[in-house]
Protein backbone atom coordinates (compact mmCIF):
# COMPACT_ATOMS: atom_id res chain seq x y z
CA UNK A 1 0.00 0.00 0.00
CA UNK A 2 1.38 3.26 -0.88
CA UNK A 3 1.86 6.16 1.78
CA UNK A 4 -0.96 8.46 -0.12
CA UNK A 5 -3.42 5.67 0.18
CA UNK A 6 -3.36 5.72 4.03
CA UNK A 7 -4.00 9.43 3.76
CA UNK A 8 -7.74 8.83 2.58
CA UNK A 9 -8.49 7.18 5.44
CA UNK A 10 -10.75 9.00 7.09
CA UNK A 11 -11.04 9.78 10.88
CA UNK A 12 -15.13 9.00 10.74
CA UNK A 13 -14.03 5.64 9.14
CA UNK A 14 -10.96 5.00 11.90
CA UNK A 15 -13.29 5.85 14.64
CA UNK A 16 -15.99 3.34 13.32
CA UNK A 17 -13.55 0.64 12.86
CA UNK A 18 -12.30 0.49 16.53
CA UNK A 19 -15.95 1.11 17.60
CA UNK A 20 -16.50 -1.53 16.64
CA UNK A 21 -13.32 -3.80 17.14
CA UNK A 22 -13.60 -2.85 21.20
CA UNK A 23 -17.04 -4.57 21.38
CA UNK A 24 -16.11 -6.90 19.15
CA UNK A 25 -12.69 -7.59 21.68
CA UNK A 26 -15.12 -7.50 24.57
CA UNK A 27 -16.98 -10.69 23.04
CA UNK A 28 -13.75 -12.47 22.07
CA UNK A 29 -12.79 -12.12 25.72
CA UNK A 30 -15.98 -13.26 26.85
CA UNK A 31 -16.00 -16.40 24.87
CA UNK A 32 -12.82 -17.40 24.85
CA UNK A 33 -13.17 -17.24 29.19
CA UNK A 34 -15.89 -19.12 28.60
CA UNK A 35 -14.47 -21.57 26.78
CA UNK A 36 -11.35 -21.84 29.20
CA UNK A 37 -14.23 -22.36 32.12
CA UNK A 38 -15.64 -24.79 30.11
CA UNK A 39 -12.55 -27.12 30.04
CA UNK A 40 -12.47 -26.72 33.67
CA UNK A 41 -15.92 -26.49 35.06
CA UNK A 42 -16.63 -30.71 35.37
CA UNK A 43 -20.87 -29.56 35.38
CA UNK A 44 -23.29 -31.85 36.15
CA UNK A 45 -24.38 -33.54 32.90
CA UNK A 46 -27.67 -32.14 31.79
CA UNK A 47 -30.82 -33.93 33.37
CA UNK A 48 -33.38 -34.25 31.25
CA UNK A 49 -36.64 -32.65 32.47
CA UNK A 50 -39.76 -30.93 32.25
CA UNK A 51 -37.81 -28.10 32.89
CA UNK A 52 -34.48 -26.78 32.94
CA UNK A 53 -32.37 -23.96 35.25
CA UNK A 54 -29.22 -21.63 34.50
CA UNK A 55 -27.80 -18.54 35.11
CA UNK A 56 -26.76 -15.87 32.49
CA UNK A 57 -24.87 -12.53 32.77
CA UNK A 58 -28.05 -10.16 33.32
CA UNK A 59 -28.42 -7.54 31.45
CA UNK A 60 -29.09 -4.43 33.57
CA UNK A 61 -30.28 -6.65 36.49
CA UNK A 62 -32.83 -8.33 34.01
CA UNK A 63 -32.65 -11.24 31.91
CA UNK A 64 -31.03 -10.90 28.48
CA UNK A 65 -33.50 -11.80 25.24
CA UNK A 66 -32.59 -15.50 25.09
CA UNK A 67 -33.55 -17.49 22.28
CA UNK A 68 -33.38 -21.50 21.63
CA UNK A 69 -31.69 -23.30 18.50
CA UNK A 70 -30.63 -26.42 17.06
CA UNK A 71 -33.46 -28.40 19.29
CA UNK A 72 -33.64 -31.62 17.98
CA UNK A 73 -35.54 -34.66 19.40
CA UNK A 74 -32.71 -37.34 21.26
CA UNK A 75 -35.47 -40.29 19.95
CA UNK A 76 -37.16 -39.94 17.00
CA UNK A 77 -35.03 -36.98 15.89
CA UNK A 78 -37.32 -34.33 15.11
CA UNK A 79 -36.50 -30.44 14.86
CA UNK A 80 -38.06 -28.11 16.82
CA UNK A 81 -38.92 -24.76 16.44
CA UNK A 82 -36.85 -23.03 19.24
CA UNK A 83 -39.68 -20.59 19.59
CA UNK A 84 -41.30 -23.25 21.10
CA UNK A 85 -39.19 -22.46 24.36
CA UNK A 86 -40.64 -20.13 27.59
CA UNK A 87 -38.21 -18.35 29.38
CA UNK A 88 -39.04 -17.42 32.52
CA UNK A 89 -36.33 -15.31 35.19
CA UNK A 90 -36.59 -17.28 38.35
CA UNK A 91 -34.01 -15.46 40.17
CA UNK A 92 -31.17 -12.64 40.32
CA UNK A 93 -27.55 -12.59 41.95
CA UNK A 94 -24.66 -10.26 41.19
CA UNK A 95 -24.21 -9.81 37.57
CA UNK A 96 -26.69 -12.84 36.56
CA UNK A 97 -30.05 -14.15 36.74
CA UNK A 98 -31.27 -17.57 37.37
CA UNK A 99 -33.86 -18.69 34.27
CA UNK A 100 -36.04 -21.46 33.78
CA UNK A 101 -36.80 -23.22 30.58
CA UNK A 102 -39.40 -25.15 29.32
CA UNK A 103 -41.34 -26.26 26.30
CA UNK A 104 -44.73 -24.63 25.55
CA UNK A 105 -46.77 -27.73 24.69
CA UNK A 106 -49.59 -25.74 23.06
CA UNK A 107 -47.26 -24.72 20.02
CA UNK A 108 -47.69 -25.98 17.14
CA UNK A 109 -45.22 -26.94 14.85
CA UNK A 110 -45.31 -25.32 11.12
CA UNK A 111 -43.55 -27.78 9.86
CA UNK A 112 -43.56 -31.64 10.30
CA UNK A 113 -47.36 -32.29 12.02
CA UNK A 114 -49.89 -30.52 14.15
CA UNK A 115 -48.56 -31.59 17.67
CA UNK A 116 -44.79 -31.37 19.33
CA UNK A 117 -43.74 -35.54 19.40
CA UNK A 118 -43.28 -36.73 22.34
CA UNK A 119 -39.21 -37.09 22.95
CA UNK A 120 -36.16 -35.13 24.98
CA UNK A 121 -35.11 -32.28 22.50
CA UNK A 122 -32.04 -30.94 23.26
CA UNK A 123 -30.26 -27.80 21.98
CA UNK A 124 -28.77 -24.52 22.67
CA UNK A 125 -29.48 -21.34 24.12
CA UNK A 126 -28.30 -17.94 22.61
CA UNK A 127 -28.17 -14.36 23.48
CA UNK A 128 -28.05 -11.54 21.18
CA UNK A 129 -24.89 -11.69 19.14
CA UNK A 130 -25.02 -15.81 18.63
CA UNK A 131 -23.14 -16.86 21.98
CA UNK A 132 -24.20 -20.18 23.49
CA UNK A 133 -25.41 -19.81 27.26
CA UNK A 134 -26.66 -22.77 27.64
CA UNK A 135 -27.38 -26.34 26.76
CA UNK A 136 -30.53 -27.52 27.66
CA UNK A 137 -32.28 -30.95 27.54
CA UNK A 138 -36.10 -30.55 27.94
CA UNK A 139 -38.86 -33.38 27.84
CA UNK A 140 -41.74 -31.97 26.00
CA UNK A 141 -44.84 -33.63 23.46
CA UNK A 142 -46.69 -36.48 24.02
CA UNK B 1 -50.08 -64.49 64.74
CA UNK B 2 -50.87 -65.41 60.86
CA UNK B 3 -48.65 -67.70 59.65
CA UNK B 4 -47.47 -68.55 55.96
CA UNK B 5 -45.41 -70.61 54.56
CA UNK B 6 -42.34 -69.12 52.38
CA UNK B 7 -42.61 -69.86 49.13
CA UNK B 8 -42.32 -68.99 45.12
CA UNK B 9 -45.38 -67.42 44.13
CA UNK B 10 -46.82 -67.53 40.30
CA UNK B 11 -46.60 -63.58 38.75
CA UNK B 12 -50.75 -63.48 39.43
CA UNK B 13 -50.37 -64.03 42.56
CA UNK B 14 -47.26 -62.25 43.37
CA UNK B 15 -49.21 -59.13 42.08
CA UNK B 16 -52.13 -60.27 44.42
CA UNK B 17 -50.00 -60.30 47.16
CA UNK B 18 -48.04 -57.00 46.74
CA UNK B 19 -51.85 -55.38 45.58
CA UNK B 20 -53.03 -57.06 49.37
CA UNK B 21 -50.03 -55.42 50.87
CA UNK B 22 -50.70 -52.03 49.95
CA UNK B 23 -55.36 -52.13 50.23
CA UNK B 24 -55.01 -53.84 53.44
CA UNK B 25 -53.75 -50.54 54.96
CA UNK B 26 -55.73 -48.64 52.39
CA UNK B 27 -59.36 -49.84 53.42
CA UNK B 28 -60.78 -46.70 51.19
CA UNK B 29 -59.64 -47.89 48.20
CA UNK B 30 -60.37 -51.54 47.80
CA UNK B 31 -64.36 -51.16 47.28
CA UNK B 32 -64.01 -48.81 44.84
CA UNK B 33 -62.63 -52.10 42.51
CA UNK B 34 -64.51 -54.50 43.76
CA UNK B 35 -61.96 -55.71 46.53
CA UNK B 36 -64.37 -56.24 49.23
CA UNK B 37 -63.84 -57.06 51.81
CA UNK B 38 -59.89 -56.17 51.78
CA UNK B 39 -57.52 -58.14 53.62
CA UNK B 40 -56.51 -58.11 56.81
CA UNK B 41 -52.65 -56.48 57.61
CA UNK B 42 -51.45 -59.23 59.16
CA UNK B 43 -52.52 -61.59 56.42
CA UNK B 44 -51.54 -59.22 53.66
CA UNK B 45 -47.74 -58.45 55.36
CA UNK B 46 -47.73 -62.40 56.23
CA UNK B 47 -48.01 -63.67 52.81
CA UNK B 48 -45.77 -60.33 51.56
CA UNK B 49 -43.05 -61.98 54.07
CA UNK B 50 -43.48 -65.81 52.66
CA UNK B 51 -42.89 -65.07 49.14
CA UNK B 52 -39.50 -65.23 48.31
CA UNK B 53 -39.74 -63.99 45.01
CA UNK B 54 -40.55 -60.33 45.66
CA UNK B 55 -37.69 -58.37 46.27
CA UNK B 56 -36.50 -57.04 49.70
CA UNK B 57 -36.82 -53.33 48.75
CA UNK B 58 -40.58 -54.14 47.93
CA UNK B 59 -41.08 -55.55 51.42
CA UNK B 60 -39.51 -52.86 53.00
CA UNK B 61 -40.92 -50.28 51.42
CA UNK B 62 -44.56 -51.75 51.65
CA UNK B 63 -44.09 -52.35 55.05
CA UNK B 64 -43.27 -48.91 56.32
CA UNK B 65 -45.94 -47.20 53.64
CA UNK B 66 -48.33 -50.04 55.49
CA UNK B 67 -47.32 -48.85 59.38
CA UNK B 68 -46.93 -45.03 58.78
CA UNK B 69 -51.16 -45.82 57.48
CA UNK B 70 -51.29 -47.40 60.25
CA UNK B 71 -52.78 -46.15 64.13
CA UNK B 72 -49.95 -46.73 66.99
CA UNK B 73 -52.40 -49.10 68.42
CA UNK B 74 -52.64 -51.36 65.35
CA UNK B 75 -49.02 -51.03 64.54
CA UNK B 76 -48.72 -52.83 67.75
CA UNK B 77 -50.57 -55.68 66.03
CA UNK B 78 -48.54 -56.13 63.58
CA UNK B 79 -45.70 -56.72 65.28
CA UNK B 80 -44.94 -60.49 64.71
CA UNK B 81 -45.20 -60.13 60.84
CA UNK B 82 -43.10 -57.33 60.94
CA UNK B 83 -40.66 -58.76 62.86
CA UNK B 84 -40.82 -62.10 60.17
CA UNK B 85 -40.26 -59.91 57.16
CA UNK B 86 -37.18 -58.07 58.98
CA UNK B 87 -35.63 -61.41 59.67
CA UNK B 88 -36.10 -63.62 56.54
CA UNK B 89 -34.90 -60.45 55.02
CA UNK B 90 -31.51 -60.16 56.73
CA UNK B 91 -28.19 -61.56 55.67
CA UNK B 92 -28.86 -65.46 55.79
CA UNK B 93 -26.19 -67.52 57.35
CA UNK B 94 -25.80 -65.21 60.27
CA UNK B 95 -25.02 -66.73 63.84
CA UNK B 96 -28.72 -67.34 65.86
CA UNK B 97 -27.70 -64.60 68.37
CA UNK B 98 -26.50 -62.55 66.05
CA UNK B 99 -29.69 -62.84 63.88
CA UNK B 100 -31.43 -62.11 66.81
CA UNK B 101 -29.71 -58.76 67.96
CA UNK B 102 -30.25 -57.50 64.66
CA UNK B 103 -33.78 -58.30 63.69
CA UNK B 104 -34.33 -56.40 67.04
CA UNK B 105 -32.55 -53.02 66.46
CA UNK B 106 -34.29 -53.24 62.43
CA UNK B 107 -37.59 -53.43 64.43
CA UNK B 108 -36.63 -50.35 66.35
CA UNK B 109 -35.86 -48.32 62.98
CA UNK B 110 -38.75 -49.33 61.61
CA UNK B 111 -41.05 -48.09 64.75
CA UNK B 112 -39.20 -44.99 64.02
CA UNK B 113 -39.85 -44.91 60.23
CA UNK B 114 -42.97 -45.52 61.03
CA UNK B 115 -43.69 -42.64 63.49
CA UNK B 116 -41.02 -40.03 61.82
CA UNK B 117 -43.09 -36.76 61.02
CA UNK B 118 -44.36 -35.95 57.74
CA UNK B 119 -47.06 -37.22 55.79
CA UNK B 120 -49.06 -40.61 56.45
CA UNK B 121 -47.68 -42.33 53.59
CA UNK B 122 -44.00 -43.72 52.85
CA UNK B 123 -41.97 -40.35 51.51
CA UNK B 124 -38.53 -40.57 50.40
CA UNK B 125 -37.27 -38.65 53.48
CA UNK B 126 -38.62 -41.85 55.31
CA UNK B 127 -36.89 -43.90 53.16
CA UNK B 128 -33.33 -42.04 53.81
CA UNK B 129 -34.46 -42.58 57.21
CA UNK B 130 -34.99 -46.10 57.27
CA UNK B 131 -31.42 -46.84 54.78
CA UNK B 132 -29.13 -44.76 57.18
CA UNK B 133 -30.49 -46.29 60.25
CA UNK B 134 -29.89 -50.02 59.18
CA UNK B 135 -27.43 -50.20 56.29
CA UNK B 136 -25.24 -51.85 58.78
CA UNK B 137 -27.67 -54.48 59.57
CA UNK B 138 -29.17 -55.16 55.98
CA UNK B 139 -25.97 -53.60 53.79
CA UNK B 140 -28.40 -52.31 51.16
CA UNK B 141 -27.14 -52.44 47.53
CA UNK B 142 -26.23 -49.37 45.63
CA UNK B 143 -30.14 -49.35 43.77
CA UNK B 144 -31.89 -50.31 47.55
CA UNK B 145 -29.58 -46.91 49.08
CA UNK B 146 -31.20 -45.10 46.27
CA UNK B 147 -34.27 -46.32 45.08
CA UNK B 148 -36.85 -43.38 45.17
CA UNK B 149 -40.15 -43.81 44.31
CA UNK B 150 -42.18 -42.40 43.50
CA UNK B 151 -43.03 -38.98 42.90
CA UNK B 152 -46.62 -38.20 41.64
CA UNK B 153 -46.89 -34.40 42.77
CA UNK B 154 -46.60 -32.49 40.04
CA UNK B 155 -49.63 -32.20 37.36
CA UNK B 156 -48.15 -30.58 34.15
CA UNK B 157 -49.70 -29.55 30.33
CA UNK B 158 -49.61 -32.08 27.56
CA UNK B 159 -51.81 -32.47 24.85
CA UNK B 160 -53.99 -35.13 24.09
CA UNK B 161 -54.11 -36.88 20.06
CA UNK B 162 -57.29 -34.87 20.04
CA UNK B 163 -54.71 -32.22 20.58
CA UNK B 164 -56.69 -30.73 23.62
CA UNK B 165 -54.17 -29.40 26.36
CA UNK B 166 -54.92 -31.49 29.98
CA UNK B 167 -53.47 -31.35 32.97
CA UNK B 168 -51.51 -34.74 33.35
CA UNK B 169 -49.85 -36.27 36.61
CA UNK B 170 -45.95 -36.40 35.84
CA UNK B 171 -44.89 -39.59 38.01
CA UNK B 172 -41.12 -40.03 38.67
CA UNK B 173 -38.79 -42.75 40.35
CA UNK B 174 -35.34 -43.19 40.32
CA UNK B 175 -32.55 -45.02 41.36
CA UNK B 176 -28.64 -45.58 40.68
CA UNK B 177 -26.82 -48.93 40.09
CA UNK B 178 -22.78 -49.63 40.17
CA UNK B 179 -23.92 -51.87 36.75
CA UNK B 180 -23.18 -49.91 33.57
CA UNK B 181 -26.29 -49.02 31.66
CA UNK B 182 -26.03 -52.02 29.48
CA UNK B 183 -26.77 -53.88 32.02
CA UNK B 184 -30.76 -52.51 32.34
CA UNK B 185 -30.99 -52.99 28.71
CA UNK B 186 -33.37 -56.12 29.13
CA UNK B 187 -35.47 -54.04 31.52
CA UNK B 188 -35.58 -50.45 29.61
CA UNK B 189 -36.73 -52.37 26.22
CA UNK B 190 -40.63 -52.38 27.05
CA UNK B 191 -41.29 -55.93 25.29
CA UNK B 192 -39.62 -57.23 28.19
CA UNK B 193 -42.02 -55.69 30.46
CA UNK B 194 -44.12 -58.65 30.98
CA UNK B 195 -41.43 -60.83 32.02
CA UNK B 196 -40.29 -58.20 34.37
CA UNK B 197 -43.54 -57.29 36.48
CA UNK B 198 -46.39 -58.99 37.08
CA UNK B 199 -48.35 -55.98 36.47
CA UNK B 200 -47.54 -56.11 32.99
CA UNK B 201 -49.48 -58.42 30.75
CA UNK B 202 -48.37 -58.10 27.67
CA UNK B 203 -46.69 -55.77 25.04
CA UNK B 204 -48.16 -56.98 21.74
CA UNK B 205 -46.84 -55.50 17.86
CA UNK B 206 -50.08 -53.50 16.04
CA UNK B 207 -47.30 -53.60 13.00
CA UNK B 208 -44.12 -54.24 11.82
CA UNK B 209 -41.27 -53.48 14.34
CA UNK B 210 -38.76 -51.15 12.38
CA UNK B 211 -35.13 -51.88 12.99
CA UNK B 212 -32.89 -49.29 13.51
CA UNK B 213 -29.33 -49.03 13.48
CA UNK B 214 -29.42 -48.26 17.22
CA UNK B 215 -32.47 -49.41 17.97
CA UNK B 216 -36.16 -49.78 17.18
CA UNK B 217 -39.44 -48.65 16.17
CA UNK B 218 -43.20 -50.04 16.40
CA UNK B 219 -46.54 -49.74 17.33
CA UNK B 220 -47.66 -51.61 20.59
CA UNK B 221 -50.67 -52.42 22.73
CA UNK B 222 -49.77 -52.12 26.26
CA UNK B 223 -52.24 -53.93 28.40
CA UNK B 224 -51.35 -53.57 32.33
CA UNK B 225 -53.47 -55.44 35.22
CA UNK B 226 -54.07 -53.63 38.48
CA UNK B 227 -56.49 -55.28 40.65
CA UNK B 228 -59.60 -56.02 38.73
CA UNK B 229 -59.20 -53.64 36.01
CA UNK B 230 -57.10 -54.34 32.93
CA UNK B 231 -56.00 -51.38 30.82
CA UNK B 232 -55.16 -51.62 27.26
CA UNK B 233 -53.62 -48.26 25.24
CA UNK B 234 -51.77 -48.66 22.21
CA UNK B 235 -48.02 -47.11 22.49
CA UNK B 236 -45.62 -45.51 19.80
CA UNK B 237 -42.25 -46.88 21.27
CA UNK B 238 -38.55 -46.00 19.98
CA UNK B 239 -36.06 -48.18 22.19
CA UNK B 240 -32.56 -46.82 21.55
CA UNK B 241 -28.90 -47.54 22.53
CA UNK B 242 -26.01 -45.13 22.26
CA UNK B 243 -22.95 -46.77 20.22
CA UNK B 244 -20.78 -46.35 23.40
CA UNK B 245 -23.51 -48.40 25.38
CA UNK B 246 -23.44 -45.25 27.90
CA UNK B 247 -26.92 -44.65 27.36
CA UNK B 248 -30.24 -47.07 27.11
CA UNK B 249 -33.17 -45.37 26.60
CA UNK B 250 -37.06 -45.78 25.87
CA UNK B 251 -39.49 -42.91 24.99
CA UNK B 252 -43.34 -44.15 24.92
CA UNK B 253 -46.01 -42.05 23.47
CA UNK B 254 -49.49 -42.37 22.87
CA UNK B 255 -49.89 -43.65 19.60
CA UNK B 256 -51.65 -41.75 16.90
CA UNK B 257 -52.20 -44.39 14.38
CA UNK B 258 -53.91 -46.37 16.51
CA UNK B 259 -55.44 -44.86 19.24
CA UNK B 260 -58.65 -44.56 17.46
CA UNK B 261 -58.77 -48.36 17.03
CA UNK B 262 -58.93 -48.72 21.31
CA UNK B 263 -62.10 -46.66 22.12
CA UNK B 264 -62.05 -48.06 25.30
CA UNK B 265 -58.74 -46.79 26.41
CA UNK B 266 -59.07 -44.80 29.86
CA UNK B 267 -56.13 -42.60 29.18
CA UNK B 268 -55.17 -39.90 26.54
CA UNK B 269 -51.93 -39.13 27.62
CA UNK B 270 -49.35 -41.48 28.43
CA UNK B 271 -46.16 -40.53 27.02
CA UNK B 272 -42.58 -40.64 28.86
CA UNK B 273 -39.11 -42.37 29.16
CA UNK B 274 -37.66 -45.42 30.76
CA UNK B 275 -33.80 -44.70 30.43
CA UNK B 276 -30.56 -45.90 32.10
CA UNK B 277 -26.96 -43.64 31.58
CA UNK B 278 -24.04 -43.08 33.07
CA UNK B 279 -24.43 -39.75 34.94
CA UNK B 280 -20.68 -38.88 36.14
CA UNK B 281 -20.87 -37.31 39.57
CA UNK B 282 -23.49 -39.26 41.31
CA UNK B 283 -23.32 -41.62 43.97
CA UNK B 284 -22.83 -44.50 41.79
CA UNK B 285 -21.93 -44.34 37.99
CA UNK B 286 -25.50 -45.37 36.37
CA UNK B 287 -28.21 -43.63 36.87
CA UNK B 288 -31.90 -45.57 36.00
CA UNK B 289 -35.14 -43.46 35.62
CA UNK B 290 -38.35 -43.93 34.61
CA UNK B 291 -40.54 -40.42 33.64
CA UNK B 292 -44.28 -40.96 32.53
CA UNK B 293 -46.83 -38.63 32.27
CA UNK B 294 -50.57 -39.58 32.74
CA UNK B 295 -53.85 -37.89 32.06
CA UNK B 296 -57.18 -40.54 32.82
CA UNK B 297 -59.86 -39.53 30.67
CA UNK B 298 -62.63 -42.35 31.57
CA UNK B 299 -64.79 -40.24 34.08
CA UNK B 300 -67.27 -43.65 34.30
CA UNK B 301 -64.32 -45.28 36.39
CA UNK B 302 -61.98 -44.47 39.44
CA UNK B 303 -58.97 -42.33 38.26
CA UNK B 304 -56.17 -44.83 38.20
CA UNK B 305 -53.68 -42.57 37.63
CA UNK B 306 -53.96 -41.69 41.47
CA UNK B 307 -52.93 -45.00 42.43
CA UNK B 308 -49.89 -45.37 39.16
CA UNK B 309 -47.21 -44.79 41.68
CA UNK B 310 -48.21 -47.52 43.65
CA UNK B 311 -49.64 -49.87 41.77
CA UNK B 312 -47.07 -50.61 39.05
CA UNK B 313 -44.93 -47.62 38.01
CA UNK B 314 -42.72 -48.37 41.30
CA UNK B 315 -43.28 -51.96 41.19
CA UNK B 316 -41.55 -51.99 37.51
CA UNK B 317 -38.62 -50.05 38.59
CA UNK B 318 -38.35 -52.54 41.68
CA UNK B 319 -38.27 -55.38 39.92
CA UNK B 320 -35.57 -54.25 37.37
CA UNK B 321 -33.59 -53.12 40.39
CA UNK B 322 -33.95 -56.29 42.05
CA UNK B 323 -34.57 -59.06 39.06
CA UNK B 324 -35.14 -57.90 35.76
CA UNK B 325 -31.82 -56.68 35.22
CA UNK B 326 -30.23 -59.82 36.64
CA UNK B 327 -32.81 -62.45 37.30
CA UNK B 328 -33.06 -64.58 34.08
CA UNK B 329 -29.72 -66.15 33.52
CA UNK B 330 -29.72 -66.25 29.44
CA UNK B 331 -29.67 -62.33 29.71
CA UNK B 332 -27.49 -62.30 32.94
CA UNK B 333 -24.78 -63.64 30.57
CA UNK B 334 -25.62 -61.37 27.87
CA UNK B 335 -25.42 -58.77 30.17
CA UNK B 336 -22.56 -59.51 31.58
CA UNK B 337 -20.86 -59.95 28.37
CA UNK B 338 -21.64 -56.83 27.42
CA UNK B 339 -20.00 -55.09 30.57
CA UNK B 340 -16.96 -56.97 30.44
CA UNK B 341 -16.96 -55.99 26.59
CA UNK B 342 -18.59 -52.75 27.23
CA UNK B 343 -15.46 -51.21 28.76
CA UNK B 344 -13.42 -51.89 25.85
CA UNK B 345 -15.64 -50.70 23.28
CA UNK B 346 -16.49 -47.69 25.70
CA UNK B 347 -12.94 -46.61 25.29
CA UNK B 348 -12.71 -47.26 21.81
CA UNK B 349 -16.54 -45.29 21.06
CA UNK B 350 -15.09 -42.23 23.64
CA UNK B 351 -12.51 -41.88 21.40
CA UNK B 352 -13.77 -41.99 17.64
CA UNK B 353 -16.02 -39.74 19.07
CA UNK B 354 -13.95 -37.13 20.46
CA UNK B 355 -12.27 -37.15 16.94
CA UNK B 356 -15.27 -36.90 15.47
CA UNK B 357 -16.74 -34.08 17.22
CA UNK B 358 -13.22 -32.07 17.07
CA UNK B 359 -13.39 -32.79 13.20
CA UNK B 360 -16.58 -31.87 13.00
CA UNK B 361 -16.02 -28.18 14.85
CA UNK B 362 -12.76 -27.47 12.89
CA UNK B 363 -14.73 -28.08 9.53
CA UNK B 364 -17.67 -26.08 10.35
CA UNK B 365 -15.77 -23.86 11.65
CA UNK B 366 -13.85 -23.30 8.78
CA UNK B 367 -17.33 -23.30 6.95
CA UNK B 368 -18.31 -20.08 8.97
CA UNK B 369 -15.11 -18.15 8.74
CA UNK B 370 -15.34 -18.33 5.07
CA UNK B 371 -17.71 -15.10 4.36
CA UNK B 372 -15.96 -13.11 7.14
CA UNK B 373 -12.30 -14.09 5.04
CA UNK B 374 -14.01 -13.06 1.84
CA UNK B 375 -14.66 -9.61 3.14
CA UNK B 376 -11.66 -9.30 4.52
CA UNK B 377 -9.50 -9.93 1.39
CA UNK B 378 -12.15 -7.81 -0.52
CA UNK B 379 -10.67 -4.61 1.30
CA UNK B 380 -7.14 -5.03 0.09
CA UNK B 381 -8.38 -4.78 -3.73
CA UNK B 382 -9.19 -1.64 -3.67
CA UNK B 383 -7.76 1.83 -4.51
CA UNK B 384 -6.97 1.75 -0.77
CA UNK B 385 -6.84 -0.58 2.00
CA UNK B 386 -10.39 -0.70 4.09
CA UNK B 387 -9.60 -0.27 8.13
CA UNK B 388 -12.67 -2.91 8.39
CA UNK B 389 -10.41 -6.02 7.95
CA UNK B 390 -9.62 -5.84 11.44
CA UNK B 391 -13.45 -5.87 12.52
CA UNK B 392 -13.08 -9.01 9.93
CA UNK B 393 -9.90 -10.48 11.76
CA UNK B 394 -12.11 -9.90 15.17
CA UNK B 395 -15.19 -11.70 13.58
CA UNK B 396 -12.71 -14.54 12.93
CA UNK B 397 -11.45 -15.10 16.09
CA UNK B 398 -14.65 -14.94 17.76
CA UNK B 399 -15.81 -18.30 15.58
CA UNK B 400 -12.71 -19.84 16.55
CA UNK B 401 -13.15 -19.27 20.37
CA UNK B 402 -16.59 -20.27 19.98
CA UNK B 403 -15.54 -23.58 18.36
CA UNK B 404 -12.64 -24.19 20.65
CA UNK B 405 -15.35 -23.92 23.86
CA UNK B 406 -17.27 -26.39 22.24
CA UNK B 407 -13.89 -28.82 21.26
CA UNK B 408 -13.09 -28.12 25.21
CA UNK B 409 -16.81 -29.50 26.08
CA UNK B 410 -16.14 -32.39 23.77
CA UNK B 411 -12.69 -32.69 25.45
CA UNK B 412 -14.45 -32.72 28.97
CA UNK B 413 -16.96 -35.32 28.08
CA UNK B 414 -14.24 -37.80 26.36
CA UNK B 415 -12.60 -37.08 30.33
CA UNK B 416 -15.50 -38.07 32.01
CA UNK B 417 -16.12 -41.16 29.73
CA UNK B 418 -12.52 -42.38 30.72
CA UNK B 419 -12.79 -41.32 33.91
CA UNK B 420 -16.08 -44.10 33.81
CA UNK B 421 -14.48 -47.08 32.45
CA UNK B 422 -12.34 -47.90 35.23
CA UNK B 423 -15.47 -47.87 37.84
CA UNK B 424 -16.88 -49.70 34.99
CA UNK B 425 -14.59 -52.53 35.22
CA UNK B 426 -14.17 -53.01 39.01
CA UNK B 427 -17.53 -53.77 39.42
CA UNK B 428 -17.47 -56.96 37.16
CA UNK B 429 -13.85 -57.70 38.12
Amino acid sequence: MAENDLVRLRPIDVAKVWGTALGQLIDLWRTALTAVMELGSGEQPIPADQSNRFSVPSADGRMPRLTARNLVGETFNQQLDGGAVVFTQKGSGPGSVTVECSINEAFRPAQGGAYIQGDTYTGQVVIEGGTVVATVRLDAGS
Amino acid sequence: MTNATSRYVPPDEKRSVIENAILAFRPDVAPQYGWDPPPTPQQALADLGAATNIPRLVKHRRLIDGLRRSSAEDRAGFDDQARSILAATLEQGLPEDSHQSMADRAKRRLDEAAEAPGEEWLQPRHSQLWVEGTNDIFRFTTHERTFEACNDEQVVPKATPDGELVQSRLIIAQFWSELPPAAFRRYVDPRNWPQCSPFWRAMQPLGPVVRRANGYDGDFAETVNIMTETLTVPLHIGFRVLPDQSRVWTRFNISRAFYDQFPGTPVNVDTGTVSAESVPGGPAPTRVRATKYLNWRDRGRPDLTALACDFGWADLMEEMADGCAQGVPADGGQAERTVTGGAKTSADAAVSQLVEAVTTQWQQGIGENRPYLEQMMGRFTGSSWDAGWINDLLDMGLVTARRYGNIASDVRRFADSLRDIPRERDGHG
